[in-house]
């Protein structure tokens, strides 16, 4: 029985690690500006979890992204 | 902007003594607990759980008034330490979100268990009736409350945290009624002895404990930076 942390790798990549990072921010900090869980944003960055449409588009708005450049199909799932 | 560090030792002076702003900066430090280092966390978390497994080994061995009073205040305490240390252990700060559920959670449950302990065992010198039947079914308006309070509290969660609760909601109630069931097979065929009151009363408390637990573990996997 898999839970939600363990489910299999989703069939996404994003560049949210990369882009958090570049702000100098910590994932506790980019959850409250997002306001959610630190282990979600943890769970995205990690690939075990993919964000619904809307937490999306905050993300790529906050980072000044278009959504499909943070965002891509995995190819090789 | 990473948002600015604060210690537990700024909110005291060097004596030990409060200055002003302190409520503000108290409860900034609170919020951020999660900034802790590991010792502090766990120790606050352990500090809990010794706070409210001793409130009540002392609410269970001392019939007095006052000791009882003192009982239910540490498991007051006990239980706002563990949210709030369980959730800094877990690396996530403590939101609007977890301060408002717990301020309903913790009056309901004090008036809980002040029912179970003082207003339930007055059905014993009562003949059946309607009377008896409201004093019996009267510490159930607290746990509508507080399953009032979690529903809300859910509905404000994450979307990750929604899914988790959803998930463990599921188990729990997978593990318990196939748990249930076995007992109930087992009853049956009179290899044991079930008291069924004894075991609907359990119901809930084996819901809660296995949701709980799910909850933790789904949590704890995704604890790591």
């Amino acid at each position: 029985m898999h839970l939600v942390e363990v489910a299999e790798p989703c069939a996404m990549r994003n560049r949210v690690r990369e882009l958090r990072e570049a702000h100098g921010w910590s994932q506790g900090v980019l959850a409250e500006h997002l306001d959610v869980s630190r282990q979600t944003i943890n769970a995205i960055e990690n690939g075990k979890y993919d964000p619904s449409l809307p937490l999306a588009f905050k993300l790529a708005r906050l980072f000044r992204q278009r959504i499909e450049s943070m965002f891509e199909p995995d190819e090789g799932h | 902007m990473p948002a600015p560090r604060v210690r537990v030792s700024s909110v005291l002076d060097s004596e030990g003594r409060g200055h002003a702003g302190d409520t503000a900066v108290a409860k900034m430090a609170i919020q951020r607990m999660n900034e802790w280092p590991a010792w502090q966390r766990w120790s606050l978390w352990l500090l809990g759980w010794v706070l409210y497994a001793g409130s009540f080994w002392l609410l269970f061995v001392s019939a007095a008034v006052g000791s009882r009073g003192v009982a239910l205040a540490g498991i007051c305490l006990g239980l706002l330490v563990l949210t709030y240390s369980s959730k800094a252990v877990l690396n996530e700060r403590i939101r609007h979100l977890d301060r408002r559920h717990l301020r309903v959670i913790l009056p309901a449950f004090l008036v809980y268990m002040v029912l179970v302990l003082y207003v339930l065992p007055l059905e014993h010198h009562m003949s059946a009736s309607w009377a008896k039947a409201v004093v019996v079914l009267s510490p159930m308006l607290p746990v509508f409350f507080i399953a009032w309070a979690i529903v809300r509290y859910v509905n404000h969660c994450d979307e990750l945290e929604r899914r988790q609760h959803l998930e463990a909601a599921g188990i729990a109630v997978l593990v318990v009624s196939t748990a249930a069931m076995s007992l109930g097979l087992l009853a049956a065929a009179k290899l044991v002895a079930v008291d069924g009151a004894q075991a609907l009363l359990m119901v809930l408390p084996a819901l809660a404990f296995s949701y709980g637990t799910t909850c933790t573990w789904s949590r704890w996997r995704n604890r790591a930076r």
